[in-house]
């Protein structure tokens, strides 16, 4: 269970990494151009948008993956025996508002795509958007779901150190 | 049930969630979106819940937030810490006290670099508490030193957190960086003093380092041009106009990789690992920053910040009264919520009202990031700290926190002075555009 867990970890972090990259690779490319030659690529905000898109939806299940969340653990501390109960209320809580989200997200992609909705500058069809958002999040939610029914008495653990740990 | 307190009800829901281990992100979007549905109805709530993701989807303003990430990222990965400490030390050097100035200086440049406290406090951690020990330094105070003075981090430009006030108060990124910079070198400078205060009061804390020869300081002293470069392109690039925050970013990072490269502290896959140490850590911020839109949603609905003003007004509380209030608000929300969260959660009520009684919101920015750093090494949950512990763990986390405290007061000084003087964050404003 936790290889697989590593493994889909590192496949959405990896494609997370080639939005970034393409965000930082675009940016630099329009500041060159932008100084060197007085050219300025047409659309570098909206790709800039999509690629943000990218790299941050897709990068939603290693954060439940790697128990990366946010929190306040000052609980841990005062009732240690609650804290597998809790961690699972949280992930099931987790897994139900990300089930939200897509539902109601899909009824408002459907609707961009039947309006073709687009963006300004380059005429990207919007439902792009709406698909990274979409997919990132219904993986967030199977992500949330997996670390529910990981099946360990001690509750979830991350499936790799936390970076607080590891520095 | 009224508005006012569903408004309440919300607020103490979202504060029993986060007690009860709740990711802060899914406990802002899920008492806001219950909080929404209870004043105007589940079928509204739940078009603004499939809304609001779309919204992460197209803010070009977000996108600094991984590339500055990305730029500290490297920088660590890089060693140019080391170099850096080295550097700092060499120009302190002579000086009781030198080598924790040293780790204040090295910590205020890297830290504006790094924009994480943690990561900055972890560092130095490794760099200059032994270096410090070995001289003989209190371990406590040693500790104390960097705990703190990676706190800088949040304030000293280009900052992350900073970059999330302005998301979510709506206050041009240019300005606050601008605002932040004499601050954040004023309570630096502040922390110099601290150590001078220190050495004087409890010499055996601090004993003397013997000054190291002009030659070597010279050749120590170049080692500071990596950080050097980066931090003139990152911060004086947006004050000048060369760049808008998110190219200055892009541009620092990517010359950043290139240093790295070119001196040969960095592989492909260094670089590769510093990426998805940023995708990770943007996506736990971001989704935090998600869960806020749509609480922020639900505290519009509420009117409960009109309300507030309202209640000020009736009150006739002086402004005084009412930003000490603020304070003491974020000193009890800082011991247990991290500055992230805190902004996220508490700018939406606050600014309002501190605009209501005549502060600027770039200034209250500035305010605020301030009181994010004395959260970070008060306890219970100092974050600094507990790194310094988790890498010293001869150093008890008491004594630890009682080596922070000469410099939790120099906090304070700023804070006084910030009130005092608000035109220490707002005279650079006003002669930087943006």
């Amino acid at each position: 269970m936790k290889r697989w867990g590593n493994i889909a970890s590192t496949i959405c972090g990896g494609v997370a990494v080639a939005f970034l990259f393409g965000m930082l690779a675009l940016t630099v490319a329009d500041v060159v151009l932008r100084t060197v030659f007085s050219y300025s690529l047409r659309g570098v905000y909206e790709l800039i948008e999509l690629m943000l898109a990218g790299s941050f939806f897709l990068a939603l299940p290693c954060v439940f993956l790697r128990d990366d969340n946010i929190l306040v653990n000052t609980i841990d501390e005062f009732w240690p025996r609650s804290v597998p109960l809790l961690k699972r209320i949280a992930l099931a809580l987790s897994v139900a508002t990300f089930v939200v989200l897509v539902w109601q997200g899909w009824d408002a992609a459907w609707d961009s795509y039947e309006f073709h909705d687009i963006t300004a500058d380059l005429g990207l069809p919007k439902f792009w958007h709406w698909t990274i958002v979409l997919v990132g999040m219904s993986l967030a939610a199977l992500a949330a779901l997996f670390m529910l029914f990981r099946g360990d008495d001690k509750g979830p653990d991350p499936v790799e150190p936390r970076i607080e740990d590891r520095v | 049930m009224s508005i006012t307190a569903i408004g309440f009800a919300g607020v103490l829901l979202l504060l029993v969630m986060i007690f009860l281990r709740v990711p802060i992100a899914i406990a802002l979007a899920a008492s806001g979106f219950l909080g929404y549905a209870a004043i105007d109805g589940w079928t509204p709530a739940l078009k603004m819940g499939g809304l609001v993701p779309y919204q992460m989807a197209s803010a070009y303003s977000l996108s600094v937030i991984p590339l500055f990430i990305l730029m500290g990222a490297v920088a660590s990965r890089a060693n140019m810490a080391k170099e850096l400490f080295q550097a700092c030390n060499a120009v302190f050097s002579g000086i009781r006290g030198a080598l924790a100035n040293a780790s204040i200086g090295a910590c205020t440049l890297f830290g504006a670099i790094c924009g994480s406290s943690i990561a900055t406090a972890a560092t130095f951690s490794r760099v200059a508490i032994p270096e410090m020990r070995r001289h003989g330094y209190d371990p406590a105070f040693a500790g104390g030193t960097v705990a703190s003075a990676g706190t800088l981090s949040v304030l000293v430009p280009p900052s992350v957190l900073t970059a999330i006030y302005s998301i979510v108060a709506e206050v041009s990124l240019v300005k606050l960086y601008a605002a932040a910079f004499i601050p954040g070198f004023v309570l630096a400078g502040l922390y110099v003093l601290t150590v001078w205060t220190v050495a004087w009061l409890k010499p055996k804390w601090i004993p003397r380092v013997p000054s190291m020869a002009w030659s070597e300081r010279l050749r120590a002293s170049i080692g500071m041009w990596k950080l050097g470069l980066l931090f003139f392109i990152a911060v004086f690039g947006i004050y000048f106009g060369w760049f808008s925050p998110t190219e200055a970013a892009a541009v620092a990072a990517f010359l950043a990789i290139v240093i790295g490269f070119a001196t040969r502290a960095m592989t492909i896959r260094d670089l590769i690992d510093c990426m998805l140490e940023t995708v990770y850590t943007t996506a736990s911020i971001l989704l935090v920053v998600a869960g806020a839109f749509i609480f922020a949603r639900f505290i519009v609905l509420t009117q409960f910040p009109n309300e507030l003003t309202k209640w000020a007004h009736l009150s006739e509380l002086s402004p005084f009264w009412i930003l000490m209030a603020v304070m003491a608000l974020y000193i009890v929300l800082g011991t247990f919520l991290d500055e992230v969260s805190t902004i996220l959660i508490t700018v939406p009520i606050t600014l309002p009202l501190v605009n209501a009684i005549g502060y600027d919101g770039v200034w209250f920015g500035i305010f605020v990031t301030v009181m994010c750093t004395i959260g970070l090494i008060t306890p219970p949950t100092g974050m600094t700290v507990f790194v310094i512990q988790a890498q010293h763990p001869e150093i008890p986390v008491m004594r630890i926190y009682g080596g922070t405290l000469p410099f939790l007061a120099a906090d304070f000084v700023l804070v006084a002075l910030l009130i005092l003087f608000p035109a220490m964050a707002l005279w650079l404003p006003s002669i930087v555009g943006g």
